[in-house]
């Protein structure tokens, strides 16, 4: 193999690659990766034996001479690193692959590539089609809301479901709710999907994906995500989701406020609450939002902010970076907070596709 | 200066329950401990103690000092329930006290007096309300610090009621032993004495760098309690900041299905001591000594707090898999706790909270609580150490 290249042409891809590769591994193999340098382009193959991650590169790489090579993903991602931009070459000789370049010489060993894995393949008819920048922000909008808690939550992943032209993302740790939905051009191609992706899957994607048409294939426990020249499939998550629909209140009360000021007054209240305890007082009343945040140890804070709501004033605890969270990822000017009542979640809105639902905290009366 | 502290102290506490309780003990001398060569006095009536029997006295002194004493075995159960109505009386009056123990108490006053009248009127109605309604008397000292109203307490018991008004506290303190000042046990005494100084009076009228001298740090201590100066506050009693149970095996155990049945019975235990006190948990801690004494502990925190026996079985169980040793070497003690409480019905919901599972488990809890408040805590058990008991 030789090649001839960028280094901006496969850094970021290197580095996608190696977020793939597994910490530990009872197959050693899978801690290297794969590049493929065949029919005037370079594939690079990376998997934890859950996630599979092909890309390939086409533009500022020359294949002057075709081969496979398997080496340690994160040397050559360091090596990237620091040599910067520039015009590189890259050739294996016996065991090694030698990377020169602006006055280096690099010698990475190289491991017999046989043992890697062979990836499925894209070939089917894909369920369903949508943008790529569409799927990433509703990626983006959900994920935070899972956790890696350990053995308390059975549920460590993003639902995906779709009907006709609908597609769903959800997420929840149970202590808040993030649910986005989008309508797609063309309807999907099977009755339903409705599946659960790990978390690792989705940052991978949102790593991944550029703004290309993706195309989405669902298995019975696979799922399978192509674009232009990137391909990751992944193990689905076993399990069922928990009925989401549900947990999400008919609300009587509405208030509209300020995304920003509601932002910056919510990072004022949360000086003063502490790791262990994270609850501030939300007080709605008299066109007034006053949040009440306290640490007998330290001090307190009230910060007040306009709001419009004349109603019975209504008195309930957040924890406020469950709050502030969900309020980052949208994106208007203003939300709109619905109340049920002190024990339901409150439901945060910005756009009609994304809601967002926070449970509160009960403090002692 | 105001007066705005109480000390409220029982006379001869477990004595006096005991002859309230069985009459054929009045009039005589009661002593509430231990009969055997060992033995000590927990309390002795004032009928004892006219003969020179005092608390924590060996028992043999005292059947020397008062032939006719009549030992009685304690009842702690019944003197803490009496403890708990009698601070509950308190409670009528100020939400600061702090219990010394379960016949002590130190009471602020000040927020409550526009309510009930001054300390002198809230002290009388306190004491009133004890005798009327459990049949015990206590002695009340009133003073504006701790210090002044706890030797008031002290001055005229049995059924005292003594007020220290600063103007007049020299009256009270000069001609006390210095042994009256809490802290100046023999030892300090004797480096005290030393100097020649035997009273109060003597200590407040020795220069403090005197003092220092021979007691160092405490010297400004004690010379201020003698002086009758004492800013200390009235403390609320700390919150416990865990809650855990250990055993310690009488064999070190190597078998992990046994060790697993005794982590369910630690997980049991702690989990309906945390339901008695109305908290969840958020940290639980499995702690274990191996048969070769060394220790180690394995503790997670979790954002969701717990109170079921279920969760801190199942949490504690996988600490305890985090052990590598322990079928190596062996456990001679096991241990669970927990921390980072919050009060029941309080703290972060939960979405789909009404998880079947969950609410099961919490039913299963509330019975065998149920039971054991009826038959007493051994009556039930959950299967998982039944069936090891069964085996042995």
């Amino acid at each position: 193999m030789k090649l001839i290249f960028k280094q901006s042409a496969i850094h970021e891809a290197i580095l996608n690659a190696c977020n793939v590769v597994p910490q530990k591994s009872v197959m050693p193999i899978i801690k290297n990766i794969k590049l493929e340098a065949k029919n005037k382009e370079v594939r690079i193959y990376a998997t934890d034996s859950e996630i599979e991650l092909t890309i390939v590169i086409n533009e500022n790489i020359e294949v002057v001479e075709e081969g496979v090579v398997l080496i340690d993903g994160n040397k050559f991602k360091s090596i990237l690193q620091e040599i910067g931009e520039g015009d590189y070459e890259l050739t294996e000789e016996g065991n090694s692959l030698i990377l020169n370049g602006l006055g280096c010489e690099f010698s990475i060993n190289t491991v017999n590539s046989d043992e890697f894995p062979i990836f499925e393949s894209f070939e089917d008819e894909p369920d369903f089609e949508m943008p790529g920048i569409t799927l990433k922000g509703m990626f983006e909008k959900t994920v935070f809301a899972t956790r890696d808690e350990p053995s308390r939550f059975q549920m460590n992943g993003v639902l995906l479901s779709g009907k006709e032209d609908q597609i769903n993302i959800v997420a929840t740790d149970t202590t808040r709710l993030a649910l986005v939905n989008k309508k797609i051009d063309k309807p999907i191609n099977i009755d339903e999907i409705d599946c659960i992706l790990s978390t690792k899957f989705v940052h991978t994607l949102i790593k991944s994906i550029k703004d290309i048409p993706v195309q989405i294939k669902t298995e019975i426990n696979r799922i399978k995500v192509k674009s232009d020249n990137v391909t990751i499939s992944s193990k689905l998550v076993s399990g069922i989701f928990p009925n989401y629909k549900k947990a999400i209140p008919e609300c009587d009360i509405e208030i509209k406020i300020n995304r920003n000021e509601f932002l910056s007054a919510l990072r004022k209240a949360t000086i003063f609450t502490s790791e262990i305890t994270k609850s501030i007082k939300f007080s709605f009343q008299n066109n007034i939002l006053l949040l009440h945040s306290s640490m007998p140890e330290s001090g307190e804070a009230h910060i007040s902010l306009e709001i419009a709501y004349e109603d019975e004033p209504i008195e309930m605890n957040f924890n406020p970076n469950y709050v502030q969270e969900g309020l980052k990822v949208m994106t208007t000017d203003d939300v709109v907070i619905n109340l049920k009542n002190k024990k339901r979640p409150a439901v945060f809105k910005g756009n009609e596709d994304y809601t967002y639902l926070v449970m509160p905290v009960l403090s002692r009366e | 200066m105001k007066n705005h502290i109480l000390h409220i102290d029982m006379d001869a506490f477990y004595a006096s329950v005991e002859q309230r309780d069985f009459p054929e003990y009045r009039g005589k001398p009661i002593i509430v401990g231990g009969n055997g060569r060992r033995g000590v006095v927990a309390s002795a009536s004032y009928e004892a103690r006219a003969m020179g029997v005092k608390s924590a006295m060996p028992s043999l002194t005292a059947k020397k000092l008062c032939p006719k004493a009549i030992f009685v075995p304690s009842h702690m159960q019944e003197y803490k329930n009496v403890s708990i109505k009698i601070m509950a009386i308190m409670q009528r009056y100020t939400p600061i006290i702090e219990p010394i123990s379960l016949d002590e108490a130190y009471l602020d006053v000040k927020g409550s007096e526009a309510l009930f009248g001054n300390a002198v009127t809230i002290g009388k109605r306190i004491q009133k309300e004890i005798y009327d309604e459990n049949e015990l008397h206590a002695s009340v000292g009133v003073g504006p610090n701790k210090f002044l109203a706890k030797i008031g307490s002290e001055f005229n018991k049995p059924q005292g009621f003594c007020v220290i008004d600063w103007d007049k506290r020299f009256e009270f303190l000069d001609t006390l032993s210095i042994r009256a000042i809490g802290g100046i046990g023999k030892k300090t005494a004797d480096i005290i004495q030393n100097l020649n100084i035997r009273t109060i009076h003597d200590l407040r009228t020795t220069k403090l760098t005197t003092l220092q001298s021979v007691l160092g740090n405490m010297a400004e201590h004690f010379f201020n309690l003698a002086n009758g100066v004492d800013d200390r506050p009235v403390t609320l009693p700390q919150k416990a900041l865990s809650i855990g149970k250990e055993t310690t095996f009488a064999e070190d155990i190597y078998n992990e299905k046994e060790l697993h049945s005794k982590l369910l019975k630690l997980a049991d235990q702690v989990a309906s001591r945390l339901r008695k006190k109305k908290v969840m948990a958020k940290t639980i801690t499995v702690k274990v000594k191996y048969a070769d004494f060394t220790l180690v502990t394995r503790s997670n925190t979790f954002e969701k707090s717990t109170d079921t026996t279920k969760t801190i079985y199942e949490l504690a169980l996988e600490l305890l898999h985090k052990l590598k040793d322990i079928r190596k070497k062996g456990t001679r003690l096991l241990g669970i706790s927990t921390s980072h409480f919050e009060e029941t019905g309080t703290g972060q919901l939960y979405l789909f909270d009404e998880d079947e599972e969950n609410t099961k488990s919490q039913e299963v809890d509330r019975v065998m609580d149920t039971i054991r408040a009826k038959y007493g805590t051994s009556s039930i058990f959950s299967g998982g150490i039944m069936e090891n008991n069964k085996k042995k």
